[in-house]
């Protein structure tokens, strides 16, 4: 298989038009703070954040069957070390970023091989079991600033600007990989091991190593994820950055309101998801209400579109912005291969 | 048929492209929060490009575990504001007009990432002039991180002033509250005149917070050098439910007073422990744990007696309002009559974080931010919580504290009572510092 094979689209007048939309969307995105106001960037840098966590969601559950309860580790993990290298070694940010995601990434792997051996709930547990575990760790070293946590001192000096390419660089290289990523041969062996990994194992799925990639995908960009969150926002409060309730329970609503095995259903959750949160901090009259909103409406969703908006548009009209499946002549797009 | 569904289904795409582009677009079109009730007509009416007001930001958590603190905003905020706004506004030269003031609150949840975002919301949606932060480290440090961060002036409050500092240094923020060093030392003297003193073992209750890590070196280091003895069961961690280590090695070292800053859930916990497994001490003295009536009745009915703590604000404090003249006694009783329940600490900050802001705005009579800034650093006045004069180093104006021991009334309901001022004396005491049962 060609890499430029990832790439191909259908010649036809629809591909052409999504493609120009597409190019169209990088172009506003990269050129937004040229015009935009203060808000938009903010807002905007918001959404490539929770945007990124939501497709790292997708990939495990909506992907590749792995219920994550945990995916808030990566986040704290990945910022935290960016924190330490880059106050403690001067490391720039950057470079601090991705090395915050190497180190994600390989707690990832190292607990795959204890993750890796459950399924459904006892995954879904286990992962935010070791979440806890890490911040309960993390918090007794005076290294990581014990439960007072670390400030990233290096990114008060970045303007909101910069702050905002980090964001949406991080969002347009995360998409690219996911989909490049659901376009390669793993990738349709993870639909097979979401769909029965037990039939896809007797197919010839290599079942172990394909979860393990994910995780570890996963892991890295959730660690990087973390690290840009916390050059936006400068403290890194440890119970707040392994909150289940801020990372992952964002993610998973993302992902439900957006369209669960489609990649442009968490790009609509994440933006639903920030006008929302956004707005309803402001309606203080309503206290906890507020929370019980986001819940009624993933649930009111869940209920009329099990497949999210996305996802049900999709299934109505057969048509996909951007798609998961490799374009092969002789095939629609909205119909797997039948072979690779 | 289908050509034309799937031209629909871009066109929806593209509309909520669109739809997004405009919505973040122009910097200010999100939800508007609700304003603060109208302003009295001005005495000069603001120019063409004048603002329609001054906007003060207020993260407040409304919602999660310090939802307490948060108790009383808007309340105590607007009675400043509408006092101002009844006045006509705060005179601004580059407009040559009075503006009024209008607050925009938003709820921080009681979590530090979502304080830094509502924060960062406030400052680039609704454009604020001001911003307030207060209610403990959770909201006041992220809060002053983000303000410094972005260059907004602000008026930080009602977190201990080390945990305060450790996020510094601060360019464009002030902060008033006390030094834990302060504390840990009437903590000491209230032992002293209890008739404790070298020897007394004393059990240090410190999470692992950022109020708990500021604490602990201080008390590790302040209490040997007055012959106390502490007894150190280590770091604990919040929110737990099992205290037997904790209480067992207390027992063991024949521990008399506790003390610390546990979070309110955690020392009612401990109290239960303590009294099942027999420790028996006879005095606590703690930070944080109860600082409202209902935290003080979460505790084993037995041990309320025995409650003692600092007091950073009651009705018998003799301060007054620089805007209206109303004293620490009007505002709780003002308070309990609106709504019907006890008054809290809390409540004084939020209307003294709110003068400090007026007072600055008046003299800066600027929306320059420097100048707001400026003007915050050179405040001299006499608040609600008492005189502010920040330090031009470390921005900090220390606040007083005295100490205050609970009782349970003919109602059985906690009530504080002032019971130490030695170290304040201009604050009165209504009550005597005493060992129950002796």
């Amino acid at each position: 298989m060609k890499l430029l094979d990832l790439f191909r689209i259908q010649n036809t007048a629809n591909s052409k038009i999504r493609l120009a939309a597409i190019v169209a969307a990088v172009v506003v995105l990269m050129t937004l703070p040229s015009w935009g106001g203060g808000y938009a960037v903010f807002i905007v840098t918001l959404m490539g954040i929770y945007i990124t966590l939501g497709m790292m969601w997708n990939l495990l559950a909506g992907y590749s069957g792995l219920v994550s309860l945990g995916l808030q580790m990566y986040i704290g993990v990945g910022a935290f070390a960016l924190a330490a290298l880059s106050n403690y070694y001067g490391v720039p940010l950057v470079i601090g970023l991705l090395l915050g995601g190497v180190v994600s990434m390989v707690i990832a792997v190292g607990l795959s091989y204890l993750l890796l051996r459950m399924r459904g709930m006892y995954f879904a547990i286990a992962t935010w079991m070791f979440a806890e575990a890490m911040v309960l760790l993390l918090v007794n070293f005076e290294y990581f600033g014990r439960g007072q946590g670390l400030f990233v001192l290096a990114a008060r000096s970045l303007s909101e600007t910069e702050k905002y390419y980090f964001s949406i660089v991080m969002l347009l290289v995360v998409l690219l990989v996911v989909v490049l990523l659901l376009r390669s041969r793993l990738g349709l062996g993870l639909f097979a091991i979401r769909d029965n990994d037990v039939a896809s194992q007797t197919s010839g799925v290599p079942l172990f190593k394909s979860k393990l990639i994910v995780m570890m995908v996963t892991g890295f960009i959730t660690g990087v994820c973390g690290g840009v969150y916390y050059i936006a926002f400068v403290w890194i409060q440890p119970y707040s950055a392994f909150s289940i309730t801020t990372w992952t329970v964002a993610a998973v609503f993302i992902v439900v309101i957006g369209g669960i095995g489609t990649i442009t259903g968490p790009i609509v959750g994440g933006v639903i998801y920030v006008f929302l949160s956004q707005y309803l901090s402001t309606l203080t009259w309503m206290g906890s209400l507020n929370m019980v909103i986001l819940g009624v409406i993933a649930v009111a969703v869940i209920i009329v579109a099990p497949k999210g908006i996305v996802g049900t548009l999709q299934h109505r009209f057969g048509f996909e912005i951007i798609s998961a499946r490799r374009w092969m002549k002789g095939y629609v797009t909205d119909r797997l291969p039948d072979h690779i | 048929m289908i050509k034309k569904k799937k031209f629909l289904a871009l066109v929806l795409a593209v509309v909520m492209v669109v739809g997004l582009m405009a919505a973040c677009g122009g910097g200010g079109d999100a939800p508007a929060p609700a304003p603060s009730p109208s302003p009295a007509p001005a005495p000069a009416a603001p120019s063409g490009d004048a603002p329609a007001s001054i906007k003060i930001g207020i993260p407040n958590p409304y919602t999660g575990p310090l939802a307490g603190f948060g108790e009383g905003t808007p309340w105590a905020e607007n009675l400043v504001i509408d006092a101002v706004n009844a006045e006509g506004g705060i005179y601004i030269e580059e407009y040559d007009a009075y503006l009024p003031l209008e607050a925009i609150y938003v709820d921080t949840q009681s979590d530090a990432t979502i304080a830094g975002e509502v924060t960062q919301q406030l400052i680039t949606n609704d454009q604020v002039d001001i911003l307030i932060a207060r209610h403990t480290p959770g909201t006041a440090l992220p809060v002053s991180a983000m303000a410094e961060n972005m260059g907004v002036p602000f008026v930080s409050l009602e977190c201990p002033v080390n945990p305060w500092l450790a996020g510094g240094p601060y360019e464009w923020g002030y902060h008033s509250f006390w030094m834990v060093e302060d504390n840990c030392e009437m903590f000491m003297d209230m032992w002293e005149e209890l008739g404790y003193g070298p020897g007394t073992v004393v059990g240090g209750i410190f999470p692992n917070d950022p109020d708990g890590l500021a604490w602990k070196p201080i008390f590790e280091e302040k209490l040997p050098q007055r012959g106390f003895v502490l007894s150190d069961p280590g770091i604990t961690e919040m929110m737990q439910n099992d205290w037997t280590n904790v209480v067992n090695k207390f027992i063991e070292d024949g521990v008399q007073i506790v003390t610390g800053v546990p979070i309110t859930p955690d020392f009612a916990n401990f109290a239960a422990a303590a009294v099942q497994l027999g420790l028996d001490f006879e005095i606590a003295t703690m930070g944080r744990a109860y600082l409202f009536p209902s935290d003080a009745m979460a505790s084993p009915t037995e041990v309320i007696p025995r409650l003692t703590n600092e007091v950073w604000w009651s009705p018998w404090h003799p301060w007054t309002s620089s805007i209206d003249g109303m004293t620490a006694m009007e505002l709780a009783m003002l308070y309990e009559a609106e709504f019907g329940k006890g008054w809290s600490a809390p409540m004084g900050y939020k209307y003294a974080g709110v003068e400090i802001a007026v007072d600055a705005l008046r003299r800066a009579a600027s929306l320059d931010p420097v100048a707001i800034r400026d003007a915050i650093g050179a405040t001299d006045l006499n608040t609600m919580v008492g005189h502010i004069k920040y330090d031009p180093v470390t921005h900090v104006a220390l606040t007083d504290i005295v100490g205050g021991q609970w009782f349970l009334n003919d109602n059985g309901e906690a009530e504080l009572q002032i019971v130490y001022n030695a170290n304040n004396p201009h604050i009165p005491k209504n009550g005597e510092l005493h060992i129950p049962g002796r």
